[in-house]
């Protein structure tokens, strides 16, 4: 009897410890929804900025790396039209410029129809959906 | 290479430390345990040096690190030299079994899969970017927490109430490498590397090397762990700590030695410095430490050893801590001062929201494999051994860390519960699930195997 409960006792634990492995084995190869292995791929065969530009999404990324130049160290901004997920990639790329969405010394539009506050100015413009504001008479 | 004398450093400063209270109490420590126990107080080191330099208001340019390093250094060659014999024994030298052969193979996959998809990848998750790379490009280009940091707005820096070693491990890293945020993300495939080997090294002062070994395998292939090893996200690291010194209490209940209280306080202090969540842990840990000792029929050395744990967590945790409540930086998720009596009732009628989302994670292969499946399954088999010697400490620990958590997390957060559940409830898991693989582990070693499992 002893030996015969050790025995379902011992199957029970190779079956989970044999479930466990089919499961680890199937979700390591598996690749997500947002496909890993393609983005894999890109990433392996392309330099670090590249990498960066890859993640973040061409566009946005060309835009926030044109207003890092814009933008002096230390001056405040705020985003129109860059949220979540964007945002905070963008807000990471832009320090040491620090993000203030009360009173900024820049507006930054992207790809947005919402109108920007009285007050400010174009600075540059890389094409109608992508524009820097200047604060008029803000200096630097 | 340069990266890895980084990491380098802050294994000599944790070694100084761990070779210091080795000396200090006695105790002999694995090779294993001695490399990886030291990475996790050398965390601790980086942080605190890097605080209190902010503090003094002195500049951590790479000057000064070297300056710590060299001196780190020489205490370390010295140390080592008087006493590394005594304090760290070699690793057990019977060769492997085909078993423990698969496991480690096993285990070589997994670290290997993760360095293989984190190797080309920048920091890009949210947490990750909004909170501790934000902060730990600003340190770097500060050098050092800049004066107005706990200052600015909410809108400019996230979480300013969050402990810092995490943007200070990665700080610590960038003064080897430079500024670079594609070569950072390797620090956390270090971190799962040595919480395995943590992990193992105090799992075999409970069970054989190859129990051990699969108890390993299990916590180091949960897809969840290892996809937290693959981003700059501190629950990886709070779950290392927190289960490192979760078993390192656990052996003191056993052994009621001084030098496993004290490298449980350590941990549990530098667990504070990690995420807010470790007061949870810290809280539970004093009231299972009181209970032990009101227990107790050696009540007066157990009183010494506990105000010398006191002693030591004050010390590790109160620079933060003290200064946190200075500035009065508060959490802006969770936070008692926006409660309110009909947002708590409203919170505690949405709370079967936090079943649902339990069941969702409990039952997701994808995320969890079938750990809690087997946790939950050992734990109602064998429940009648939750009375029995430190098994009642240790499972009144967990438990109550769970109501604790489930309070503090769930009931008082001033935003949304859905969301919020939603959000922590995976992150939560991580920080339990190697202390509920060491219990199933522990409840589970006589039942099946048992000859192998104690030879």
């Amino acid at each position: 009897m002893k030996f015969k409960n050790l025995l379902v006792k011992k199957n029970i634990y190779l079956l989970v410890v044999f479930l466990w492995l089919i499961l680890w084995v199937v979700f390591l190869i598996k690749q997500n929804k947002r496909g890993e292995y393609i983005q894999l791929k890109f990433l392996y065969t392309h330099n670090d900025a590249e990498r960066k530009r890859f993640i973040m999404g061409q566009d946005l990324y060309d835009f926030v790396d044109y207003c890092k130049e814009q933008i002096p160290a230390g001056k405040t901004y705020k985003f129109v039209g860059i949220e979540g997920l964007d945002m905070v990639r963008a807000r990471y790329m832009l320090w040491p410029a620090i993000m203030d969405p009360f009173d900024p010394e820049f507006v930054l539009l992207y790809k947005s129809n919402e109108v920007v506050p009285g007050g400010y100015g174009v600075l540059k413009k890389v094409n109608d959906a992508e524009v820097i504001f200047k604060k008029k008479g803000s200096q630097g | 290479m340069i990266f890895c004398l980084g990491l380098a450093s802050i294994e000599i400063l944790g070694m100084d430390l761990v070779l210091l209270l080795g000396l200090l109490f006695k105790y002999r420590y694995s090779r294993i345990e001695f490399i990886t126990f030291s990475f996790f107080v050398g965390l601790g080191i980086i942080s605190y040096l890097q605080f209190i330099f902010y503090l003094v208001s002195v500049r951590s340019n790479a000057q000064l690190i070297a300056i710590v390093v060299s001196m780190g250094l020489g205490l370390f060659i010295y140390l080592y030299l008087k006493s590394a014999k005594e304090i760290v024994t070699s690793i057990d030298g019977k060769p492997l079994d085909w078993i423990e052969r698969l496991v480690i193979l096993g285990l070589f996959i997994q670290i290997f899969w993760i360095i293989l998809h984190i190797l080309p990848m920048p920091v890009q998750a949210f947490d990750s970017v909004a909170n501790f790379s934000l902060k730990a490009k600003i340190f770097y280009l500060n050098e050092g927490i800049p004066g107005n940091f706990f200052n600015l707005s909410e809108y400019s820096v996230w979480h300013l109430d969050y402990p810092l070693l995490l943007p200070f491990y990665m700080t610590w890293i960038y003064r080897f490498i430079g500024f670079n945020d594609v070569l950072i993300t390797k620090i956390m495939p270090v971190v799962y590397i040595m919480f395995l080997g943590l992990f193992y090294a105090l799992l075999t002062k409970f069970f054989s090397r190859k129990y051990s070994l699969i108890a390993v395998f299990f916590l180091g292939t949960i897809p969840q762990l290892t996809r937290y090893a693959a981003i700059v996200y501190a629950d990886l690291v709070l779950g290392a700590c927190i289960t490192s010194a979760f078993i390192y209490f656990i052996l003191y209940l056993r052994d009621k030695k001084s030098a496993f209280l004290v490298n449980s306080a350590l941990l549990f202090g530098v667990s504070v410095w990690i995420k807010n969540e470790a007061l949870v842990f810290l809280a539970v840990f004093f009231i299972i430490l009181a209970a032990k000792i009101a227990c107790s029929k050696e009540r007066y050395i157990l009183l010494r050893q506990a105000i010398l744990a006191c002693l030591i967590i004050l010390l590790v945790v109160s620079p933060w801590l003290v200064f946190k409540c200075h500035k009065g930086l508060i959490n802006s998720d969770i936070n008692l001062k926006v409660l309110t009596a009909g947002k708590f009732l409203k919170n505690l009628r949405d709370s079967p929201i936090l079943l649902f989302e339990l069941q969702r994670e409990v039952f997701n292969p994808k995320k969890w494999n079938i750990l809690w499946i087997i946790v939950i399954s050992v734990f109602i088999w064998k429940r009648k051994m939750f009375s029995d010697g430190i098994l009642k400490y240790a499972v009144s620990f967990v438990f109550l860390a769970l109501l604790f958590y489930s309070c503090a997390l769930f009931l008082t957060t001033s935003s949304d519960l859905c969301f919020h559940v939603e959000k922590e409830l995976t992150r939560f898991m991580i920080h339990f699930a190697g202390i509920f693989i060491f219990l199933t582990a522990y409840l589970f070693q006589k039942e099946v195997f048992s000859e192998e499992i104690n030879d």
